[in-house]
């Protein structure tokens, strides 16, 4: 098997809260590892770890115990090759949206006939055309979450790392996103590791779907999703594999929601 | 039954949520009883331009009544004789609109440079730490320190001419905009920095790419702030041998108990602030249209 | 429980609010009496000393220092005070906009008590080196009347001079900071800035022959002077007594004088002589109160009746009084009744 592109092993974080001096345990020697091209889901309940993985992984902390890395190489700092899609867009309100899409290359320094078409292509891709000079206060969550999409994509990641992105959107929103983030995928390869707490999302998605135990959080479970691509919801729930993959899964979700919900009315 | 999702459709963050299932008669009429009926913007507005009426009549009634000695509260209609009187032979023979030109031409330049200053000071202060704590215990010491207090300094400093009107009104609306721009570089969003390091950006591409932009909304409010409080501080400044300008003009009206020119001229005063800041909010809008929205 | 709290609060509110008035009531003498002077040296500073005011009305008199005459019209029209001495062309001012305040007494006529002080190094050695110079002056206040006549008699270009107001502090520390050439103010400030490389120039006493009366009043709060004509008479009275107490040991009076105010004895001195004193007697003469009716009001040919409406006329002239406020004679607020009453018993 190739090496993987992303790769943990034995990684412990702790938190300093601020109540108490003590540090909080938030992973326990997590290992994980992800194949160039795969589209992996992390499933876990709220307070598990999910997001210091992500963290972790984007350069924005650093492991106390084991190693992060990318490539081949420690992870040491955020840079394009990992982009980033945060829950909430984080577009900059004083562009538009062909200025917050371009961000990457422009400060990079790379030359505007350069970037312009790739940019084209993206806005096209996400559905913004005709939108390239609208403010993003001007744009619904859905479109500005599209255009996020674009300013991570357009730099040519070799990986994206997703935060519940679809999370802030309403339910119809959120299933076109998801059609949209799939078809991207399946046209640039890049490697996806998707965070989420919604089973059904995880299961449609993705290759893989890990699942994250309570805190302090391991992975504790995982499953190779067996449906063929491309994928249409409206089908796969019907498949009676999906319902079965679904029970299984949930027993576990729930299991470690349960857990954290003990922890939480023991502290 | 569901129809089918086109993208615009999805897209309409305004769509209304169309509710399915029948409310009962007596539940809507309940609903109602309890429900306000919705008013345009028409009806607040007419509502407020009746409250003002009513005062102006009491006032009017007040005086002409003698409910109040006209002398302490002079009536309206003594205020617009007096209003004619003054457009015609000026204050001291100074034409009105020369006493309001002097003061906002005045007000104006203290205020250009206060903004010119300020601004550069407050996000060096926003941005370094040792910058901050070297100016911090003067600015905080300073700023709430009515300004009516340093009269006596700024007159044995800068004398009794222009200089000192300057540096009271400059003062004020100095020491606001340095703590509205440290305070602005300080609150832009972790998500967004992040995002912005994740794009590449070095850290000198933070602070003028997105820093300093993030800033801009917070700018205009604490140079609105900073403005209306120099405003404030005319009356103060004026107060050291002036010759012309507004606050001059209500403050020597008083020590002949033209109680009359002196209410004219707090509502020119209060009309020319309102002013000022009114230009502000337009400057705002225009410049920074995103302030105050959801991104 | 913080029910029962706020009744009792609002209970014994309304008790000691019900009681206050009884209070006001129960005497027949006002808690105190409020006079207004300015801080400089005069005669009735005597009466100060002595508690002779105190004596003779039977209770506390508080004296309540002013900066200038504009000072003593808000006092007066917030009922601050009930008796004061100062200028004329703030008093007319002050009728002008009719408050309610009667003209009782003329104890002074300033002759060289205020003067114009020039600063000799800028060559400002008379009037007409005016022109072209920054000159200071406390606003509304006879030194200030005093300078605009002065300006109009000697024909100057008021348009040419900065005029610039200034309270009479503020006039010496310009002057020392060397922001103004000349100040038109009155002792000990005007010693001051003779001691500062200042020179007289000009005195009030100088516009006399041009008919400018320019002098100091007593003024009463009319409600206060309805309420307790017999606080008034007797006001006069005592003053009186220390002016014949001035006249009889000047020398010695100004020394006490002097020491009270903690001022050097010689401008003390130079005040007080220069200020021409107007015993009751002189007062009530037509020259300046005239003797009216005796029921209060006096004749609009009396020198005081005829000095207001110049003053009136003149004050309008600069723009400080609408000329739509001044009356026919200001006859009706000079009360020379109970002047004569002083003189009477």
């Amino acid at each position: 098997m190739a090496l993987p592109l992303i790769e943990l092993q034995g990684v412990q974080k702790s938190f300093a809260t601020p109540k108490n001096a003590q540090q909080t345990l938030a992973l326990d020697k997590v290992s994980l590892s992800i194949q160039e091209g795969e589209f992996v889901c992390l499933l876990g309940p709220s307070g598990c770890g999910k997001s210091t993985v992500l963290n972790l992984l984007a350069g924005f902390e650093t492991a106390d115990r084991g190693s992060v890395r990318f490539n081949g190489a420690p992870v040491n700092g955020p840079g394009p090759e990992r982009g980033v899609v945060f829950q909430q867009p984080m577009l900059f309100p004083w562009l538009n949206v062909r200025d917050n899409v371009t961000f990457g290359p422009r400060m990079a320094g790379v030359p505007a006939t350069e970037y312009g078409p790739q940019a084209e292509r993206y806005l096209r891709l996400v559905g913004l055309q005709g939108f390239e000079e609208h403010a993003p206060y001007q744009l619904s969550g859905g479109m500005r979450q599209r255009a996020a999409l674009a300013r991570a994509w357009l730099p040519n990641p070799k990986a994206l790392l997703m935060d519940e992105p679809f999370g802030a959107l309403d339910a119809q929103t959120r299933l076109m996103m998801q059609e949209l983030l799939t078809s991207v995928w399946e046209r640039t390869g890049t490697t996806l590791l998707f965070i989420t707490h919604d089973v059904d999302e995880a299961i449609a998605l993705a290759d893989r779907v890990l699942v994250m135990s309570a805190r302090p959080g391991r992975i504790c479970a995982e499953w190779r999703i067996p449906f063929e691509r491309p994928r249409a919801i409206e089908d796969l729930v019907a498949d009676p594999r999906f319902g079965e993959i679904k029970s299984e899964v949930l027993k576990v979700v729930r299991h470690e929601a349960r857990t954290a919900v003990a922890l939480e009315n023991a502290l | 039954m569901h129809s089918a999702l086109s993208l615009s459709e999805a897209e309409a963050g305004s769509a209304e949520r169309v509710s399915v299932a029948p409310v009962k008669a007596a539940e809507a009429s309940a609903a109602q009883r309890t429900q306000r009926p919705q008013r345009g913007p028409w009806y607040y507005a007419a509502l407020s331009a009746a409250s003002v009426l009513v005062v102006l009549v009491l006032w009017q009634l007040s005086g002409s009544l003698n409910w109040i000695d006209p002398l302490l509260l002079p009536p309206p209609s003594e205020i617009w004789v007096s209003t004619r009187e003054l457009l015609e032979t000026g204050y001291r023979q100074i034409p009105l609109w020369q006493h309001f030109g002097v003061s906002v031409l005045r007000a104006s330049v203290a205020f250009a440079v206060a903004i010119i200053v300020g601004i550069p000071i407050g996000l060096g202060m926003g941005l370094s730490p040792g910058f901050n704590a070297v100016l911090n215990p003067f600015v905080q010491f300073l700023r709430p320190l009515p300004k009516i207090a340093l009269i006596p300094l700024t007159v044995v400093w800068f004398g009794i001419g222009e200089g000192s009107k300057f540096f009271l009104i400059f003062i004020s609306c100095f020491l606001t905009v340095v703590v509205g721009a440290a305070a602005a570089v300080g609150s832009v969003s972790q998500g967004r920095i992040r995002a912005a390091r994740v794009l590449g950006a070095n850290r000198r591409q933070i602070y003028t790419h997105v820093v300093l932009p993030n800033a801009a909304p917070e700018l205009f409010t604490s140079v609105r702030l900073a403005v209306g409080i120099g405003w404030t501080s005319l009356i103060a400044a004026e107060m050291v041998a002036a010759t012309s300008g507004l606050g001059w003009m209500v403050m020597n009206a008083g020590t002949y108990l033209r109680t009359d020119v002196v209410m004219l001229g707090i509502v020119l005063l209060g009309l020319t602030g309102y002013l000022f800041d009114l230009a502000l909010v337009l400057a705002q809008r225009a410049t920074v249209p995103w302030a105050g929205r959801d991104t | 429980m913080l029910r029962r709290n706020i009744h009792r609060l609002i209970a014994t509110t309304a008790a000691l609010l019900a009681l206050a008035p009884l209070a006001s009531y129960s005497q027949e003498l006002p808690a105190e009496v409020r006079f207004a002077y300015a801080g400089g040296p005069r005669v009735w500073i005597l009466g100060k000393i002595d508690q002779s005011f105190d004596k003779s009305f039977g209770t506390k008199v508080r004296w309540i220092p002013f900066a200038t005459g504009a000072d003593v019209l808000s006092l007066f029209a917030a009922k601050e005070i009930d008796i004061a001495r100062f200028g004329s062309s703030p008093t007319v001012a002050g009728i002008s906009r009719k408050l309610p305040i009667e003209i009782i007494g003329v104890p002074e006529v300033v002759a060289t008590s205020e003067r114009l002080i020039g600063r000799s190094a800028k060559g400002v050695n008379g009037l007409k080196d005016l022109e072209s110079k920054t000159v200071g002056y406390p606003p509304n206040s006879t030194a200030h009347y005093a300078l605009e006549a002065a300006i109009k008699v000697q024909k100057l270009d008021k348009s040419k001079i900065k005029l610039v107001p200034l309270k009479p502090a503020e006039l010496v520390a310009a002057w020392k900071r060397g922001d103004i050439d000349a100040a038109y103010v009155w002792g000990p400030f005007s010693q001051q800035l003779e001691a500062e490389g200042g020179k007289e120039i000009f005195a009030t006493k100088q516009l006399q022959k041009d008919g400018y009366l320019v002098y100091n009043n007593f003024v009463v709060r009319t409600e206060f002077a309805q309420k307790y004509p017999e606080l008034v008479v007797k006001f006069l009275r005592t003053y009186q007594e220390k002016l014949d107490q001035y006249n009889k040991d000047p020398e010695g009076s100004t020394v006490a004088i002097a020491k009270h105010l903690d001022i050097p004895v010689d401008t003390a001195r130079s005040v007080l002589n220069g200020l021409e004193h107007a015993s009751l007697t002189q007062q009530v003469s037509p020259t300046f109160l005239g003797n009216g009716s005796g029921t209060g009001g006096t004749t609009p040919t009396s020198g005081i009746a005829r000095a207001t409406k110049d003053t009136a006329n003149f004050l309008a002239e600069i723009g400080e009084v609408r000329k739509a406020d001044i009356p026919e004679s200001y006859a009706p607020a000079i009360n020379p009744s109970y002047a004569l009453r002083a003189l009477a018993k």
